[in-house]
């Protein structure tokens, strides 16, 4: 077959296409989002600081309760700054956040250094009180996912994946 | 204090602590003069920010536990966050020191003052011009 007739038998997709749309089309099936909502009290009560609703959990949080605050507080921290982020606009995000908190027990460089730890930097974050690294992981947390505007199934998806993930982050 | 060569009193002071074998432990026993903790206040800033200013506090960072390994001191933790603090406090973040006592802050500058005099050290000029600078901002 030649050149010329294999073009002439080719239909011309410009002509044989339905101008109009109005020929019925084969949908795609696409896969089930299956939104998934915490399911521990400590994912409970950070999703409702997100939204901010009144949380139904006494905060009294022990050893799992902080390792999953640390690991959710990683995640939102990655979201938000990259490992070379200056540390000029982390620390203007901290010391905003611990303006806006300052009932709070945090401390603007002690937080400071826990985002850049968790970032993946040698920053010093030894012997910081139990109480002080919580109350900066659960501001921080509300902070980072509120600066990339995540949406609530984004927030829930992320919570969970800090539930799931077992052990603290590295 | 002003024409160059002449030293004041607790300029003096400070350059005899420099060349002790320890100087930074020199330094802090001369804290009982507020003359001369004013002097290594603003030693302080001025070796800094002629070293760090414009400096991504990364390197700050290092530098403190570089500094606080030379001092046989634990290199992480509230030390080396206080002096970090301290630190930056002089290169435009003032609000990161507040809460450090003045014994603390006396102590810290002098550990990054006699810093000047880790080998190989600053050169006298330097050392000179250092001082020279900082005895003129305290006589302001």
């Amino acid at each position: 077959m030649t050149a010329a007739a294999a073009t002439a038998a080719t239909p011309d997709p410009a002509s044989t296409a339905d101008p109009v749309g109005t020929a019925p089309v084969e949908l795609v099936a696409v896969p089930e989002v299956v939104h998934r909502r915490p399911r521990t009290p400590a994912g409970e009560y950070l999703r409702a600081t997100v939204i901010n609703r009144p949380a139904g959990w006494d905060v009294k949080p022990d050893q799992a309760a902080r390792a999953f605050f640390a690991r959710a507080f990683t995640l939102a921290v990655r979201r938000r700054f990259r490992p070379d982020s200056p540390v000029a606009d982390i620390a203007r995000t901290v010391a905003d956040v611990c303006r806006r908190h300052a009932t709070l027990p945090l401390s603007a460089l002690e937080t400071e250094m826990l985002v850049r730890h968790a970032l993946g930097e040698a920053a010093p974050v030894e012997d910081i009180p139990a109480e002080r690294v919580v109350a900066a992981h659960v501001v921080v947390f509300v902070a980072m996912v509120d600066g990339v505007a995540l949406t609530d199934e984004e927030v829930d998806e992320l919570i969970t994946t800090a539930e799931d993930t077992p052990g603290w982050l590295t | 204090v002003g024409q160059r060569g002449q030293r004041s009193a607790p300029g003096r002071l400070v350059l005899t602590a420099l060349q002790d074998e320890r100087p930074a432990h020199a330094l802090v026993r001369l804290g009982d003069s507020p003359r001369v903790v004013a002097l290594l206040t603003q030693l302080f800033a001025v070796a800094l920010r002629r070293c760090f200013a414009g400096h991504d506090a990364r390197e700050i960072t290092a530098y403190v536990r570089d500094l606080l390994e030379w001092l046989d001191l634990p290199p992480g933790g509230g030390p080396a966050r206080q002096t970090e603090a301290l630190i930056r406090s002089v290169l435009g973040e003032p609000a990161l020191a507040t809460g450090i006592t003045a014994a603390r802050r006396h102590e810290i500058t002098c550990w990054v003052v006699g810093d000047l005099a880790r080998p190989p050290g600053a050169n006298q000029a330097v050392l000179d011009a250092l001082l020279e600078q900082a005895e003129r901002r305290v006589s302001r």
